[in-house]
């Protein structure tokens, strides 16, 4: 079989919460290679797409193809959810509350190769912890430390580095960098960058934070109450939205010389 | 402007793990009365701490030296009745404000229970006031809000009862640590809006603390910047962006990424910031700063007051107008 096209798509995507439809009638499709953002405000559906990519939720109706291969029923039996580890990783927001506060870093990236790199033998994962902490920017001692000892941007780093260790073709980057600080956040993303230049990894990026969006991908999605209101490239979209919810959302961010006002009818 | 708010050369130790550590260190701070001034910085810079000395909310066993004065009264030395009504000329807004109502109590219970024992209002008019309170920030129909519970409320709505709330003592001075930080983008811009139509109605002076420049630009006339538990640089808002004094804040600009324009890589400051306590002898800063030489190393760096704005920096005069272009890639 060739090489899809897309790494990872999803066809009519939806989500039921008993009543609540969180997610409706999603469409999208990532080249291999790609980049691309879910953006939306709290409720909007982004979070339970990516959780349903990565299996933590059974979407309601749709299908989910990652590297050629259906996702959208739950895996059946340890090889097929190795490979879909294999395939999709996913990094959370909360670096701090992600990670086994009982292992140290070099065995919370040994574990994942166990399980991903079996060939391995034990001197051969060592070399390969060592590459992905340099890959990260981790330093030998805090590759022996524990979570607890490590700031919020060294855990995020650590969390990257257990993704990239299954060596996936697509990580999906859950608000990954918005609960760090600015001068952190900077070296986190380009961090990003630099992996994804390095080994050709795609990401789907959920953020609400639209420069985070600008500066990690190149296509973008805007969710509101479950559905898709406006797709394209991240800069045309950022630069010039064309639904109003878009444009609120664009209009709302400060930069230098923003003003905040009130909206008519608001809430 | 006469000084509302004076904080003098103030030094806050905190006990952690058992040990004195340093927080903050030699801030000095001036609120004019009806002035917005924003507090910006990172986590672990001091900004929260300073604030919370400000309303005296300081963990018990914290040691603070230095002055802050109200009005020319002595903050530092307030007690009981006289601290209490401080605190209701002096009011505080919370990031996280389902962590600051209780539960099981009404929205009216809540909004008027300082009204109720402390001013001794009776119910009626304190929830009339309330309700007066709440339309003004945007909630109409407030004789409802008032019996409902924190749960049946966004966050958005949450927060609006929380700045009605602080509002309810007509205090002169609001001190807003990150009060839209947990909401939404659009939320935040509506939040951010009613905070400073209310100000100006009221002459209302204001402490913004955020992490965000842009945002505290957007409401505040002048803005400090906070670093390892001292202030580093003060400056009209409008100027921080493209003509900051400090290599600090050149450098808060340029990390962040653009929303309008596309950059392979950001031009990231390295390592991490640290707290006051952590801080080496020099210039706090010189560790990560590209300009530090062997002075920033050796000794701390008073405060430089340049073009009616302040940098404590050794090199503040010379980097002056190339700091904002040597961050730029």
């Amino acid at each position: 079989m060739s090489e899809p096209l897309a790494i990872l798509g999803v066809v009519g995507l939806r989500k039921e919460f008993g009543p609540l439809v969180a997610v409706d009638d999603v469409d999208f499709a990532i080249p291999v290679g790609g980049s691309l953002a879910i953006v939306g405000e709290s409720g909007s559906g982004k979070t339970t797409v990516a959780r349903m990519i990565v299996g933590l939720e059974r979407p309601t109706a749709g299908a989910i193809i990652a590297c050629g291969r259906d996702r959208s029923t739950p895996a059946r039996g340890a090889a097929e959810r190795r490979r879909r580890g294999g395939e999709v990783q996913i990094v959370f927001q909360d670096p701090y509350s992600s990670l086994d506060p009982r292992q140290a870093v070099t065995a919370a990236i040994d574990e994942v190769l166990r399980l991903h790199a079996a060939d391995l033998d034990a001197d051969a994962r060592r070399a390969r912890v060592g590459e992905l902490g340099g890959l990260v920017g981790l330093d030998e001692r805090q590759m022996r430390a524990r979570p607890g000892a490590l700031s919020g941007g060294q855990r995020q780093r650590v969390a990257i580095a257990r993704a990239l260790a299954a060596t996936p073709r697509v990580i999906v980057l859950d608000e990954s960098v918005a609960a760090l600080d600015v001068s952190i956040q900077a070296q986190v993303l380009n961090l990003l960058a630099d992996v994804r230049v390095a080994t050709g990894v795609s990401f789907l990026l959920i953020s609400h934070d639209l420069a985070v969006v600008r500066q990690l991908t190149e296509q973008v999605i805007v969710m509101q109450r479950g559905r898709i209101v406006e797709r394209g490239a991240t800069a045309a979209v950022l630069d010039d939205p064309q639904e109003p919810y878009t444009q609120l959302l664009r209009a709302s961010v400060p930069t230098a010389g923003w003003k905040p006002r009130r909206r008519a009818g608001a809430r | 402007m006469t000084a509302l708010l004076e904080i003098e050369q103030l030094g806050v130790d905190l006990a952690v793990e058992g040990a004195q550590r340093t927080v903050l260190r030699d801030v000095s701070l001036t609120i004019g009365a009806g002035e917005a001034v924003g507090l910006v910085g990172e986590s672990g810079s001091g900004k929260s701490m300073t604030a919370r000395a400000v309303d005296r909310l300081l963990p018990a066993r914290a040691t603070v030296r230095g002055a802050i004065r109200f009005d020319g009264r002595d903050v530092l030395a307030l007690r009981g009745a006289a601290l209490r009504d401080y605190r209701g000329e002096v009011a505080f807004v919370f990031q996280d404000a389902r962590a600051h109502t209780n539960p099981v109590r009404t929205i009216g219970d809540f909004m008027t229970e300082t009204l109720r024992t402390q001013r001794k209002l009776r119910r009626p008019e304190a929830r009339r006031r309330a309700v007066a309170l709440l339309a003004e920030v945007g909630i109409e129909d407030g004789e409802r809000r008032l019996g409902q519970h924190p749960h049946e409320l966004s966050g958005g709505m949450l927060q609006r009862v929380m700045i009605a709330t602080a509002l309810l003592t007509e205090p002169r001075l609001l001190l807003a640590d990150e009060p839209t930080t947990a909401l939404d983008v659009t939320t935040q811009a509506e939040v951010m809006a009613i905070l400073d139509d209310l100000r100006r109605d009221r002459e209302l002076a204001l402490l913004f603390i955020t992490h965000d420049l842009e945002l505290a630009g957007a409401v505040c006339d002048r803005t400090a910047v906070m670093y390892a538990g001292q202030i580093v640089e003060q400056r009209a808002s409008h100027l921080l962006h493209d003509d900051p004094l400090h290599p600090y804040t050149a450098g808060l600009v340029a990390a962040r990424p653009s929303i309008s324009s596309t950059s392979p890589r950001l031009a990231a400051i390295p390592g991490r910031p640290l707290s006051a306590f952590e801080a080496p002898e020099g210039c706090a800063f010189a560790p990560r700063c590209g300009h530090a030489d062997e002075v920033c190393v050796a000794t701390r760096p008073d405060v430089a007051t340049i073009d009616e704005g302040a940098a404590r920096c050794h090199h503040a005069v010379a980097l002056r107008g190339r700091l904002a272009e040597a961050f730029r890639v």
